[in-house]
C-alpha cells in the first residue's frame, strides 16, 4: 500500500526521515532540508550580509551537499554572500586526487571560485611522505593539525571572513562522545556550538550542524549530486572510530539518539576553576595556539627534525624551536 | 573534509602494559607478596588493600563533611551484588569504634526493593530472595526493610515479614507493558526506583540514601546519560551527592571504587558471597538498549584501554548541574527544555513541524483525552523524562505524584501569564 507524505500535500511519500520518522515525498524532503538549514543559518546569525565566505570543499558527501545548499539558499534568501570554494590537498595519491576532480565539477556546476592550496606547498611535505617517516598509525594526527590551518591560511588569502565547513549531526554527536571519553573537558564545552570562533582565528561554521548523515545522503542521492564516497586510503584514526562505531550501534537502537546527544552536550554545565588551556599566538607562524609553538609548527618541527615518531606523544609539547 | 575529522587524534587512549610478574611485593608495605593488582600495575596484599578501601571510603565522607557529632540515619539500598556487600562492610567497619579512627556518626538501615513483579517472578521466588537476602545481610546487625517496586508510594517493612499484593504489582505490570521500548523501561525503571527510596527515606526517617555505585557503573551512567539527552541532570545522577528530593540526600561513597576494587574488597574482608537477584537487565541482548549497548562497550574498551573507565569517571567529575527553580515533574531534576535559539531540540521541533505541519505536542483541543494529557505531562517535563513519556502509550499510568506535580507546574504557569505584564524580573 502507497503510503501518502506526512505534510498531507497528496503526493505518495518515498522516503522515512531519520530524524523525525515521518514519511515524505521528494519535494517536501527537499523543502524540509532546505528550510532546515535556512532555519539553523537564521536562528544562529550565522552569516551576515556582504560577508565572504569560504566552504571548505573536499569532494565528499557533506560539502558537496553544503556548496549546493549554500548556492541555492543564498540565491533563494538573497543573503547576499560571496561564495568560495576552498580546498586541500594533503597529497594522499588515489584518494584526494581523485575527489579533487569532484571538487572541479562543483566549480563549474554551481559557478563558484576554488582555491586549491597543498601541504606540500605550504609545509614541504606531502601526505605520502609524512606516512613514509611516520607509518600508517598516527599519520591522522598531522593532516589533521596540518589542514585546520591550511583551512584557516587559504581563506585569509581568498579574503574570506569566515568559513563553512559541512559537519553534520553524526559529526557533532561522535565529537562529544569522544570528548568525555578522553577527558578533553576544554572541547567538550565548545564542541556543540554552531559559529565556533577564537580571537585572532576566523570563525568556523557548521550550517549541516542539525543535519542527519543519513539525510545528507538522501539529499544528494535525490538531487543527483556528484560526489566523492572512498575511505582515505591511510589507517583510520582508531580513536575516533570506537565513538563512530558507538553511536552508529545506538543510532540503531533509537535513531533520535543523535540529536538527543547534542542536546545534552549544550546542556551540559562545567563547574567553575577548571583550568582550560589559554589560547595565544604561535611564536613561530602567528596562528592561534594554546602553547608557544602551535601544534602544526610543532610536528613540522619534528617532521623537518627526522624525530616524527616523537612529534605524536606528548613529549611534543617539550619540543621547543632553538 | 577529511572523515576522521580535523581537531582530534592528538591524545591516543594508552594501550594496554604488561602486568607484573608473579611474587611481586606489595607496593604499600614492601613486605607481602601482592594478592592483587588493580589499575593495570598497582599490587596489593590482602591487608593493604583492605586498609586502603577502608582508608579511601572513610576519606570521601569526611571531605564531604555530611556526618557531623549528631547521630544520621542512613538507608543502604541494597541489591545483593558485591558492591553492595563492599558499601554495607565499609560502612559498618567505619560506624565501629576503632582505635586508631573517628566513628563515623551514622546508624544503617538496609532496604532491598523487589521487582520480581517486573521479570514475571512467582510469589515463592521472590520470597526466597528476600530470605537469601536477610541472610547475606543478617551478619551486619543492622535492620533490614524489604518494599516492593512500586507506582504508587509504598511502606517499607521487616525483610522478615515482606508480603507483597497483586493489585499493586498489576499496576506495575501495566505501566511497563505500556512502554514501548526496553531502553525507555530501564530509565524508568531507574527513576521509579529512585522514588521508592526516596519515599521509603522519609518514612524510615532516614535523611540520606547510600548507593552502592563503583566508577565502572557511574562511567556506564555518564555514557549513557549522555545518549538519554540527560545533560542538564548528569551530575545529579552520578555524582556524590544528589539532593533533588526535598527531605532525602542520595550519596555514592564507592564512586571511587572499580567494580574490581569493591568485588575484591567485599571477597578479602569475608563478606558473605553476593546473592544474584536478576533485573530487567540481565541476559537481555546487546542491542536491545541503549543501557546495555552501552555498558558492553565500556567494558569491552577498558578491556583494551585501561584507564578508559577512569577518564570518563573523571570527566564526569567535572560537570555540575544548575538548580532550577522549576523542577522537573518526574524525575526533580533541572528543567532543560526551554527554546534557545539554534538548539538541538528547537531544530528537532521546526523539524516535525515542517514534516508533518502541525506543531509538536500541540494541544489537539477536545479530541482524544490520553494526547491532551500526553501534552500537559511533556510541557512540564525535562528533555530525557520527555523521551519516557513519548514512549508510554497510556501516560495515565504514571505515578499519580508526578501528573500531580504536572497539574501543579501547569496551572503555576497559567497564573504566571496572566500576570506576567505586572512581573518585574524575568527570574521569578
Amino acid at each position: 500500500m502507497p503510503v501518502s507524505c506526512t505534510t498531507n500535500c497528496g503526493r505518495k511519500a518515498i522516503l522515512r526521515r531519520p530524524k523525525t520518522g515521518t514519511s515524505l515525498c521528494k519535494e517536501c524532503f527537499f523543502d524540509a532540508f532546505e528550510t532546515e538549514v535556512h532555519h539553523t543559518i537564521t536562528s544562529g546569525k550565522l552569516f551576515f550580509p556582504g560577508q565572504v565566505v569560504a566552504i571548505g570543499a573536499s569532494g565528499g558527501k557533506d560539502s558537496t551537499v553544503l556548496a549546493y545548499v549554500m548556492k541555492f539558499l543564498n540565491d533563494k534568501y538573497d543573503y547576499k554572500l560571496n561564495l568560495m570554494l576552498l580546498s586541500i590537498d594533503e597529497g594522499i595519491t588515489g584518494y584526494r586526487d581523485d575527489s579533487l576532480n569532484t571538487v572541479k565539477e562543483n566549480k563549474n556546476d554551481y559557478q563558484l571560485p576554488l582555491k586549491i592550496l597543498s601541504y606540500q606547498d605550504l609545509y614541504g611535505w606531502t601526505m605520502d611522505r609524512v606516512v613514509e617517516e611516520v607509518g600508517k598509525k598516527n599519520n591522522c594526527t598531522f593532516c589533521g593539525v596540518f589542514r585546520r590551518q591550511a583551512l584557516e591560511r587559504g581563506a585569509v588569502m581568498m579574503g574570506a571572513s569566515c568559513i563553512a565547513t559541512g559537519h553534520n549531526a553524526d559529526d557533532i554527536a561522535e565529537t562529544v562522545l569522544m570528548n568525555i571519553m578522553r577527558g578533553d573537558v576544554a572541547r567538550l564545552g565548545r564542541c556543540c556550538a554552531a559559529i565556533t570562533s577564537s580571537d585572532g582565528a576566523l570563525p568556523r561554521v557548521k550550517p549541516l550542524k542539525f543535519c542527519y548523515e543519513k539525510e545528507i545522503v538522501m539529499y544528494a542521492y535525490f538531487r543527483k549530486l556528484k560526489y566523492f564516497s572512498t575511505e582515505c586510503v591511510y589507517a583510520p584514526n582508531a580513536y575516533r572510530g570506537h565513538a563512530r562505531n558507538f553511536l552508529k550501534e545506538l543510532e540503531r537502537i533509537r535513531p533520535s539518539v543523535i540529536m538527543d546527544i547534542i542536546h545534552s552536550g549544550e546542556n551540559l554545565v562545567f563547574q567553575t576553576g577548571i583550568k582550560t588551556p589559554q589560547q595565544g599566538t604561535c611564536s613561530s607562524c602567528g596562528h592561534v595556539s594554546s602553547q608557544e609553538l602551535c601544534q602544526a609548527c610543532t610536528l613540522l618541527l619534528s617532521l623537518n627534525e627526522g624525530k616524527a615518531k616523537q612529534g605524536v606523544s606528548k613529549k611534543s609539547h617539550k619540543i621547543r624551536s632553538t | 573534509m577529511c572523515s576522521t575529522g580535523g581537531d582530534d587524534g592528538e591524545t591516543l587512549l594508552n594501550p594496554k602494559p604488561p602486568l607484573p610478574e608473579k611474587g611481586t611485593l606489595c607496593r604499600k608495605c614492601k613486605t607481602s607478596k601482592a594478592q592483587v593488582i588493580l589499575q593495570i600495575k598497582d599490587a596489593y596484599c590482602k591487608e593493604c588493600l583492605i586498609a586502603l578501601c577502608n582508608h579511601k571510603f572513610r576519606a570521601i565522607l569526611g571531605k564531604s563533611r555530611i556526618f557531623g557529632n549528631e547521630q544520621k540515619s542512613v538507608l543502604v539500598a541494597f541489591s545483593g551484588s558485591a558492591s553492595s556487600l563492599a558499601l554495607l562492610k565499609l560502612l559498618s567497619d567505619a560506624v565501629a569504634a576503632g582505635p586508631s579512627h573517628r566513628r563515623i556518626m551514622a546508624c544503617p538501615k538496609i532496604i532491598y526493593i523487589d521487582e520480581g513483579a517486573l521479570l514475571g517472578m512467582s510469589a515463592e521466588e521472590r520470597l526466597t530472595k528476600c530470605k537469601e537476602i536477610l541472610e547475606v545481610t543478617a551478619g551486619f546487625g543492622f535492620p533490614a526493610y524489604a518494599v516492593p517496586l512500586n507506582v504508587q508510594e509504598s511502606s517499607p517493612v521487616d525483610i522478615r515479614n515482606y508480603e507483597f499484593h497483586g493489585n499493586t504489582d498489576d499496576k506495575l505490570i501495566s505501566l511497563f507493558e505500556s512502554v514501548s521500548d526496553t531502553t525507555s523501561k530501564l530509565d524508568l525503571l531507574n527513576r521509579l526506583r529512585c522514588n521508592v527510596l526516596s519515599s521509603c527515606a522519609q518514612q524510615l526517617k532516614s535523611p540520606l540514601v547510600m548507593l552502592a555505585d563503583n566508577s565502572t557503573s557511574v562511567a556506564v551512567k555518564i555514557l549513557s546519560g549522555v545518549s538519554l539527552g540527560k545533560g542538564a541532570s548528569i551530575s545529579l545522577e552520578t555524582g556524590f551527592s544528589d539532593s533533588r528530593h526535598s527531605d532525602v540526600t542520595f550519596l555514592r561513597p564507592l564512586r571511587d571504587f572499580t567494580s574490581k576494587e569493591a568485588t575484591i574488597f567485599s571477597i578479602f574482608s569475608g563478606c558473605p558471597k553476593p546473592v544474584f537477584v536478576p533485573s530487567l537487565l540481565t541476559l537481555s541482548k546487546m542491542d536491545s538498549s541503549i543501557q546495555r549497548l552501552t555498558e558492553a562497550f565500556i567494558v569491552n574498551l577498558q578491556n583494551e584501554f585501561p584507564s578508559t573507565v577512569s577518564t570518563i569517571y573523571r570527566t564526569g567529575e567535572k560537570f555540575c548541574s544548575t538548580p532550577s527553580n522549576q523542577p522537573c515533574a518526574f524525575c526533580l531534576g533541572p528543567l532543560d527544555t526551554m527554546h534557545k535559539s539554534c538548539s538541538a531540540l528547537e531544530a528537532t521541533d521546526f523539524s516535525r513541524e515542517l514534516s508533518t505541519g502541525k506543531k509538536p505536542e500541540s494541544s489537539c483541543g477536545s479530541c482524544d483525552c490520553k494526547n491532551k494529557l500526553r501534552s500537559t505531562l511533556v510541557q512540564t517535563l525535562c528533555y530525557s523524562c520527555r523521551l519516557i513519556a513519548r514512549s508510554v502509550d497510556n501516560p495515565e499510568l504514571l505515578p499519580s505524584t508526578v501528573l500531580e506535580n504536572a497539574r501543579e507546574a501547569q496551572s503555576f504557569s497559567k497564573m504566571k501569564s496572566q500576570i506576567a505584564e505586572f512581573l518585574i524580573s524575568e527570574g521569578e
